[in-house]
């Protein structure tokens, strides 16, 4: 009974991730995407890396911290780490949210209609909207600690227990959430976000990086390790996809166009996707910021580095071509 | 090459790996080694060599698994990324050029020549010819039901840009209402600027027909795309419409006479 009850413990976050999966992919064949997708990342997927890395009961505690007056020792400490992730979380988010919403945007329209003023919503909304969000929650993260009986202002908690419900529901949502938007049907064959953004030669080259990345820094099981792998192996399989679309370009290739614009896009998506559902729960439960200053480089720059290339995509794609040939 | 342990050996660095196990385990664990051992013996190898190649790995357990999987997993993405171009998100994305193609060269068009048939309510035809030059001078010869006229517009081009206010409607005589998006390219531009959709033709020679749906339209417009040009040569909705264009062109023709041949 014991034992059946450690294993359920142990795999029910996976299996209510399953769920989540099966829900989401179910809900995009029978409703229709909303235009403005890359906010309903921001705001679920916010919710839900939040229950993934937290126990409910602290979310609670760093709730109060920013409300009442500044908590004391090991609450102070995660109330920090909590606002901080939350930051952190936003701007990923904000970033794998543009991606979405630009695909929603070519998945849905064809031409020009409207392209710019929707390229402003929907693209850079969510963008802007991550980083606004992360502005407000770094906020209480600053807030000024209240000593403890020792003197200490800040004291590091042991590592907390397993909440599998909480984590399943989390991974549930994330699941879900990135299921119905991107397995949602296109107008067209070809209009799928899925053949935009799972393309499946970008996310095995990012996850096989990662992984051989994560290999030699010979620490498999750190979040910081895992952060650090899917960043270079994001960003190398990006650019290359970046280059391939160039050369393309250059030679007025339209599949090549098309093969390097779809790499560029799903490697960085896989990067995003790959940060946010692994690498930073790993970095938040092992309740660590001591070191943390070279991750942050990562943590807030990624998203920019990421938005620049998808900018780069999006002119790539409404730069009229030369025709050459036939 | 691996040294065999001797019994004593065996014992010793048991004890000391298992010495906060209970005894009973421990026994259990010497039990099996030691079996391990004698019929390695009895075979006449040690188990270091009976297990091969896999034990000599100098790293820890599962990481030449991993590695390989993550070495596989780069070289499959890379060759099918190669091998697999996306067929269907460039024919998507062809569409796209083909249109933003086309309003570009609507857009640096320097004359164009459209005739337009348009049926009223009662199902009267009336027909236009609509003569553009830049920077805006129109000459437009109507005939139909009401007879025949002759309008010279002079319109101003729209300011472009994200903050530029909305451009006011000129008042412009109901006679010519019906034919009003045909009386600038940059009207013809944004009746064009709506979702593309390829219904035949490819290539560089065949003129490739695409349908141009806007919210609100109860049924797509029409338009056939000549690819030598990427300029439209006729356009069918309620009204149709075919088109001459000149761009590039150095010195154009005063209002009213036709172009000649080769400018």
């Amino acid at each position: 009974m014991e034992t059946m009850a450690r294993t359920l413990k142990r795999i029910g976050p996976g299996l209510l991730a399953i769920l989540g999966l099966a829900a989401g992919a179910l809900a995009a064949r029978r409703m229709s995407v909303p235009s403005h997708a890359g906010f309903l990342v921001l705001a679920i997927g916010e919710i839900a890396l939040a229950l993934v890395a937290f126990a409910p009961r602290e979310i609670g505690a760093a709730f109060a911290q920013a409300f009442r007056r500044p908590l004391r020792d090991g609450q102070e400490w995660l109330a920090r780490q909590f606002w901080e992730s939350a930051a952190r979380n936003a701007c990923v988010l904000g970033a794998l949210g543009a991606f979405v919403g630009l695909v929603v945007l070519f998945s849905t329209t064809e031409g020009l209609r409207d392209v710019d003023r929707a390229l402003g919503e929907r693209l850079l909304g969510p963008w802007l909207g991550g980083i606004l969000l992360a502005a407000l929650l770094a906020i209480p993260a600053l807030r000024a600690s209240t000593a403890a009986a020792d003197g200490a202002f800040v004291r590091q908690p042991a590592a907390p227990p397993v909440q599998s419900l909480s984590v399943g529901l989390g991974y549930a949502l994330f699941a879900a959430m990135l299921a119905f938007l991107l397995l949602a049907p296109g107008t067209r064959p070809g209009f799928e976000p899925s053949a935009w953004l799972l393309r499946g030669p970008a996310w095995l080259a990012v996850a096989g990086g990662a992984l051989a990345i994560v290999l030699y820094l010979g620490d498999r099981r750190r979040g910081r390790s895992a952060t650090l792998a899917l960043a270079v192996a994001g960003l190398v399989a990006a650019v290359l996809g970046l280059l391939q679309a160039l050369h393309g370009f250059a030679l007025s290739r339209i599949t090549s166009v098309a093969a390097g614009i779809t790499f560029l896009l799903s490697a960085c998506v896989a990067t995003l996707v790959g940060l946010g559902a692994v690498a930073l729960p790993l970095e938040d439960r092992e309740r660590r910021l001591d070191g943390a200053a070279p991750l942050r480089l990562v943590w807030y720059g990624l998203p920019i580095v990421t938005m620049l290339l998808l900018a780069a995509a999006v002119a790539l794609t409404l730069t009229p071509m030369a025709q050459r040939g036939g | 090459m691996s040294r065999k342990l001797g019994r004593n050996d065996l014992d010793r660095l048991l004890r000391e790996a298992l010495a906060s196990e209970p005894e009973a385990h421990v026994e259990r664990r010497r039990d099996d080694v030691r079996t391990a051992w004698a019929r390695a013996r009895a075979r006449g190898v040690a188990l270091a060599d009976a297990a091969g190649p896999a034990l000599l790995i100098p790293v820890a357990p599962g990481s030449s698994l991993l590695a390989g999987a993550a070495a596989v997993m780069l070289a499959v993405g890379l060759a099918l990324q190669l091998a697999l171009p996306p067929r269907l998100v460039a024919d998507s994305l062809s569409v796209r050029q083909t249109a933003v193609r086309v309003d570009a060269q609507i857009r640096r068009a320097l004359a164009m020549t459209v005739r337009v048939e348009r049926a009223d309510e009662r199902g009267r035809l009336r027909r236009y010819r609509i003569e553009w030059r830049a920077p805006g001078e129109v000459l437009v010869e109507s005939d139909g039901p009401e007879g025949p006229g002759r309008h010279r517009l002079r319109l101003t081009p729209a300011a472009t840009g994200p903050f530029a206010p909305a451009a006011p409607d000129e008042a412009i005589d109901p006679l010519l209402q019906p034919a009003r998006d045909f009386l600038s390219p940059g009207r013809v531009a944004s009746l064009l600027d709506g979702g593309w959709t390829l219904v035949t033709g490819s290539g560089r020679e065949a003129a490739r027909v695409f349908d141009v749906s806007k919210p609100g339209w109860r049924a797509p417009l029409r338009v056939a795309i000549d690819p030598r040009i990427d300029l439209p040569v006729r356009l069918e909705a309620k009204a149709s419409a075919s088109f001459e264009w000149e761009a590039g062109a150095t010195r154009l023709p005063p209002l009213g006479e036709a172009a000649q041949p080769g400018r």
